[in-house]
């Protein structure tokens, strides 16, 4: 497990930059002839030391260090070696800052490369590529802590990985250069961001997460992409890659998503965000698409007056659009409506509110039993290791009969910001639906899905809302 | 080819006077492109959904040589999906295609010497696209005769990508007997 110092101006020769401990101490005692003058020396081509970095060997490079390639330049990292930005007066401690890649010619592929089934780690270091920029390679896997990725490629951004690439990026920082560039992975990719942002100050990339690819996955917490236009942008994606966002700031206006009516889409996840107008109601705790079945929004417009609380904490009501694919009784929008911790060692009893809303066209057509209905995953009172599904969908089908309405409810909605009653125009489409009372062992989580399986997009929406009755 | 038509479908006014908004953009086949978000108080949603328009059509344009380039690697038939562009010219196709072999060759080029055996296997991944392509540039790739070799590929390829001004088709020698 040796040890490779690096700094510009750096003249080691042979291993006089390698040692086979930690040093400690400044750069500047080490000397110049005691560090090479770039990580191209050692992974990069270079073939400075005598002795090739390995497999778990590390490189320290100094937080002032700044390399440019002029060229196109792989950097091959051995098995689990680490490069780090270490303190140039304390090279024994991580410090960010240190700069590599190229920024100047505008031509140059800068290449974090490792092999399959290896894994390459970069701390604190300030990544440059003045074209298109690779990290990682097939079935491989890259972590990267805090520095920055910058590429100054007008049409791509930082692409993560080749096919089956592990990504697990925290507090990196993302400097776009034009407005076409993102975070972009392949197929069957996975990458992780804790924390982390955009940099301001260049162009506005249009999308920050980008995948055309197939079983592509992003798992994004706590994320700041409030300078992006949007957070993706897919078409003719039929490959359906999944988005799984929690805690992120968006910008004001910012494109949530998108959907294709005639291409399956992704499933896309986001959970609990504000946007940048600012105000004690700029925070939503969702925006959901479900494949090309339709989205469902955190929504305000219409609510239940006295309604429903959600893990006892805030009053929420879903607005769930389907889409013409949706297909009655076996395709439906699902949306994940609550997680709760209930006692079930009493009976519970989880009802839905609808409301059908339309201030146009009058009230729709009440939904029927094959066209919305609830899911709720628990924990079984005697297999506690397997769940199980209660569902209010029918449990048998005659494929030719109609299906009954749902139950009516005299429930008040109220609308918009004025908070008016909703009255007549709502009287004969609002409906409750109630799942058989549920027990189980003792406190366990439970989860609701709401599935609407009708498009009601020429008659309006369907808000759902909440109510979970312990007595 | 242009989006034909946008219009607003829905429009909620929140509680706190953002409006969460859902454009729909049709195109010059008929695909209807969904957009949600939510706009904040005193914003022209109107001016905001046209402005959107330009961005679109050029994220069409993009994607859907992604699009076509990902499905001929995953076996769909090139020819087919050829003369089906709707966004697209079979030259532009084409330069896409050399620039995305370029990049993956230079990609394996910057690898140990030692992964040689599994660089291949990511030739063999990358580029079946070409093999089953056809068109004026990719067929005089195939004219010149068997690819078999790495090194003639690449040569090949990069005398191919001459005048393709997006991408450097610049080989890196970062392992002994390759260019």
């Amino acid at each position: 497990m040796a040890f490779y110092y690096v700094k510009s101006g750096g003249t080691a020769t042979g291993d006089a930059g390698r040692a086979a401990s930690a040093r400690t101490g400044s750069f500047a005692t080490m000397g110049a002839s005691a560090y090479y003058a770039s990580m191209v020396d050692i992974i990069g081509g270079g073939a400075v030391p005598t002795t090739a970095a390995a497999a778990g060997d590390t490189i320290c490079v100094s937080d002032l260090h700044s390399h440019d390639t002029i060229a196109s330049t792989s950097y091959v990292f051995p098995d689990k070696l680490k490069a780090l930005s270490v303190d140039d007066a304390n090279a024994e401690n991580l410090k960010a800052g240190a700069s590599e890649g190229s920024s100047s010619t505008g031509s140059d592929t800068i290449n974090l490369d490792n092999s399959a089934a290896e894994t390459l780690v970069s701390h604190g270091i300030f990544w440059r590529a003045d074209s298109v920029f690779n990290v990682g390679s097939i079935d491989g896997m890259s972590v990267l802590e805090l520095g920055e990725l910058k590429t100054t490629h007008t049409t791509k951004g930082v692409t993560f990985g080749e096919i089956g690439q592990v990504t697990i990026l925290r507090d990196v920082r993302f400097k776009p250069s034009a407005t076409g560039t993102g975070i972009e992975i392949n197929d069957g990719a996975t990458i992780e961001l804790r924390g982390g942002s955009i940099d301001t100050g260049g162009p506005v990339p249009t999308s920050i997460f980008q995948t055309q690819s197939r079983g592509a996955h992003y798992y994004v917490r706590c994320f700041d992409a409030s300078y992006a236009g949007g957070l993706y942008d897919l078409d003719d994606n039929t490959d359906g890659p999944s988005y799984d966002l929690a805690r992120l700031k968006v910008g004001s206006g910012a494109q949530l998503s998108e959907q294709h009516t005639a291409d399956i889409g992704p499933r896309f996840d986001l959970w609990g965000y504000g946007e940048t107008t600012g105000g004690p109601d700029d925070y939503w705790a969702f925006h959901s698409r479900y494949f090309n079945f339709g989205t469902t929004d955190h929504d305000t417009s219409i609510y239940r007056d006295g309604g429903a609380n959600v893990d006892g904490k805030q009053k929420l009501t879903a607005l769930m659009s389907a889409t013409d694919q949706v297909i009655p009784f076996h395709a439906p929008l699902r949306f994940k409506l609550a997680e709760l911790l209930l006692d079930l060692t009493a009976s519970v009893t989880i009802t839905v509110e609808l409301a059908q809303w339309d201030d146009t066209a009058g009230a729709p057509t009440r939904l029927k039993q094959d066209e919305f209905w609830l899911e709720i995953e628990r924990p079984d009172a005697t297999d506690l290791g397997l769940g199980v599904i209660d569902t209010t969908r029918p449990a048998t089908y005659d494929i030719s009969a109609t299906q009954s309405d749902l139950t009516t409810s005299t429930v008040v909605w109220k609308k918009g910001s004025d908070d008016s009653t909703i009255t007549a125009d709502i009287t004969k489409s609002k409906a409750a639906h109630t799942l058989p009372t549920i027990t189980g062992a003792d406190k366990s989580h439970v989860t609701v899905w709401a599935c609407l399986a009708k498009d009601l997009s020429a008659v309006g929406d369907v808000n759902v809302d909440l109510e979970v009755d312990e007595t | 080819m242009p989006v034909v038509s946008s219009t607003i479908e829905l429009q909620r006014l929140q509680r706190n006077g953002a409006t969460f908004v859902r454009e729909a953009h049709t195109d010059h086949v008929g695909k209807v492109r969904k957009v949600a978000y939510r706009a904040p108080v005193g914003a022209d949603i109107n001016a905001t959904m046209l402005a959107r328009v330009p961005s679109l059509e050029a994220s069409n344009k993009s994607n859907e040589l992604r699009t076509v380039y990902q499905r001929v690697v995953n076996g769909s038939d090139w020819a087919t999906l050829r003369d089906s562009l709707a966004w697209n010219t079979v030259d532009e196709l084409e330069t896409f295609v050399l620039q995305r072999t370029a990049n993956r060759l230079r990609r394996i080029d910057g690898i140990l010497e030692n992964s040689i055996i599994q660089n291949e296997t990511h030739e063999v991944i990358a580029f079946p696209i070409l093999f089953q392509s056809s068109g004026p540039r990719i067929n005089t790739l195939l004219a010149l005769g068997s690819v078999n070799d790495a090194n003639t590929f690449k040569q090949r390829v990069q005398a191919l990508a001459v005048g393709i001004t997006e991408f450097d088709i610049e080989f890196m020698p970062t392992y002994e007997g390759v260019d």
